[in-house]
């Protein structure tokens, strides 16, 4: 019998330009993929020594990452360490807990300053907040220990939130009513549907939140609109564009196409809302961020074109913490 | 599953061949066999995600949720690699003896799926003869990495659940009696988790009753083989394992699953392996089905 001693490898580095550079869209380069989820072994020679396949499905391997965070964000010490250090810029991106220096939290922590902004203004009422692409609603989880440390636990998100969350997704959306299962369920609130389909009223939440899900869903721009037009004071957005002047579609790793907004697009959800400005914390160009090859078919030029956004659209006033006016003229 | 011999013809045993390895999303044009595309997945995406959808899916039976958002073919295929049924099915089978109150106490018991499916048993009465028996207490015994997840994903969930990574715990075997404690070496190989106590040691507690999962090869000594993950791991000779059992005395019974998840070792030319499970207790009704007492003849 042989032992083995695994070294790691990239069987299809990205080179400088791919397939899809122009577009996903673009009739002449409609090609059916398969995808598949594996180890992969080759041997010295270059021949597939072994495949050990998993689990393809998309939804079933973005559930470990998001219960994961929630595991994370319910460790006592994480709560111990807030409550020490404050809920700050500062403090998320300080070595002693990594998960909070990842983009989920870190939009998370925006989301918390519009909150503590409106508590300032009315301690009594109770915040409405959108979370399109909820998962498994793990957003609530941050907030409560953040609404708890910063009122020495006086109160956390059951009496500070009503909270509606919207997934596609229904394993997602079981798990996340069986991780939280003695909250009030007129307080947290799950809604199943396509990201496309937000049917609420104009106006109908104080604050929404969008972690990239606006990127893939069927209708990109008209989605945008609708979140900015739902939220009366703010919208936080990881929002992945384009530095060029027209929007662009791509694959993703899953199959399935994801839109990248350009500055034009921008412009025309503002004018849509007809006030407000988008504000810039943080822009992560695609080449440096931590998921390295999540679209099929780009090469190194188109990709470096590309980026995320960690933002906020306001209405009125400014953001109650230090962002960036994104000038779109 | 594909595998080539060509790496391990020819080769000295326990010589040591250097593979270049990935894990990720492959994208191909449909009909071709050079990827188009790989993206890179980390172990959360793959390993905990299996275990977080299938202790969720479990519990989506128990509190009667719509399940049909889990009932994936993926995903059912992927449930049985961790042989959670089977070995649930043999700790409910040795609970009758110990009273309605039973506690459950488990070696490398990653996530906690044996605990959640003992539960879906009982309460959906699919367990005859012992349907008013509860779980009162699921411990874990593992490596400290694994405590937040054990912790945080059994709180409120209908019983105490405690995780101990120190084996001197051991050592207070009274608290035991009415426990079955399970050696779930399967999951510890699934997970990495390297374990806390031999099968030796775990076979000298006393405890009330007891259960064990464990991947073994057919050879006729213990052998050396490389997981998917890069591991080293020494698997046990089934006869080894069989004469151990015998030697304690005791009325134990197992079952052996010829080639389970035997894509999870790296094909290296050595003996088939499979899983071995085991229990030990007073009960009165028949053993399970497929289940044979280790004082027969094979």
């Amino acid at each position: 019998m042989a032992q083995f001693t695994l070294t790691p490898f990239n069987p299809c580095p990205a080179g400088k330009s791919g397939i899809f550079d122009q577009g996903a869209t673009n009739s002449s380069q409609l090609i059916a993929l398969d995808i598949q989820s594996k180890y992969q072994f080759v041997d010295s020679a270059g021949s597939v020594h072994h495949e050990y396949m998993l689990p393809n499905t998309s939804d079933l391997q973005n559930c470990g990452g998001y219960v994961d965070k929630v595991i994370k964000y319910r460790n006592p010490a994480l709560a111990k360490y807030l409550a020490t250090a404050g809920v700050s810029r500062n403090s998320f991106d300080s070595d002693e807990f990594p998960i909070l220096g990842t983009r989920s939290p870190k939009l998370d922590l925006m989301l918390y300053g519009f909150i503590e902004e409106a508590r300032r203004s009315d301690p009594n009422r109770r915040i409405e907040l959108f979370d399109h692409g909820c998962t498994v609603a793990e957003h609530y989880d941050l907030l409560d220990i953040m609404i708890k440390v910063s009122s020495d636990g006086k109160c956390g998100a059951a009496e500070v939130l009503s909270y509606t969350g919207m997934d596609r997704s229904a394993l997602l959306l079981s798990i996340a009513t069986m991780l939280h299962p003695n909250l009030d369920r007129n307080c947290l609130r799950l809604q199943q549907a396509e990201g496309s389909d937000i049917e609420y009223t104009d106006g109908a939440f104080d604050l929404s939140l969008t972690v990239g899900v606006v990127n893939h869903v069927a209708y990109p721009l008209r989605t945008l609109k609708r979140l900015l037009a739902v939220s009366r004071r703010a919208c936080v957005l990881a929002l992945w564009v384009t530095n060029e002047d027209e929007g662009f579609w791509a694959i993703n790793h899953a199959g399935v196409q994801s839109y990248f907004f350009s500055r034009a697009d921008l412009r025309d959800a503002i004018a849509e809302r007809g006030d407000g400005a988008f504000y810039e914390v943080e822009y992560v160009p695609e080449t440096e961020t931590s998921q390295s090859g999540s679209y099929i078919g780009l090469g190194d030029q188109r990709l470096s074109t590309l980026g995320c956004y960690h933002m906020a659209f306001c209405a009125g006033a400014e953001p109650p913490f230090d962002a960036r006016r994104i000038e779109l003229k | 599953m594909i595998t080539a011999a060509s790496a391990t013809q020819n080769q000295e045993p326990g010589a040591k061949l250097t593979l270049k390895a990935c894990l990720g999303k492959f994208v191909y044009v449909r009909g071709a066999t050079t990827p188009l595309h790989f993206m890179e997945l980390k172990p959360f995406q793959v390993d905990d995600a299996i275990d977080y959808s299938h202790l969720f899916y479990v519990r989506a039976l128990r509190a009667r949720i719509d399940e049909s958002a889990f009932l994936e073919g993926a995903l059912k295929k992927w449930m049985d690699g961790t042989a959670v049924q089977m070995v649930a099915e043999a700790v409910v089978h040795v609970m009758s003896s110990l009273g309605t109150h039973v506690s459950i106490a488990e070696f490398s018991p990653g996530v906690g799926l044996t605990g959640e499916y003992v539960k879906l048993l009982l309460e959906s009465g699919a367990a005859q003869g012992v349907r008013s028996s509860t779980v009162e207490r699921y411990v874990g015994f593992g490596a400290a990495a694994g405590r937040d997840k054990f912790e945080i994903l059994h709180k409120d969930a209908g019983c105490e659940a405690i995780f101990c990574d120190e084996a001197t715990a051991l050592s207070v075997d009274a608290k035991f009696s009415n426990h079955v404690m399970v050696f779930n070496q399967n999951q510890g190989l699934r997970m990495d988790d390297p374990g806390i106590c031999s099968l030796t040691e775990f076979l000298a507690l006393r405890a009330g009753a007891k259960v064990i999962a464990l991947r073994v090869t057919t050879g006729e000594a213990a052998a050396v083989h490389t997981t998917v993950k890069g591991r080293i791991v020494e698997l046990p000779a089934v006869a080894a394992v069989t004469e151990m059992l015998r030697g304690t005395g005791q009325a134990w019974h197992t079952r052996f699953v010829h080639g389970f998840d035997e894509g999870f070792l790296i094909p290296d030319g050595g003996k088939p392996c499979g899983l071995l499970i085991g229990y030990l207790g007073s009960t009165e009704s028949a053993p399970l089905g497929k289940f044979m007492p280790v004082t027969a003849s094979p």
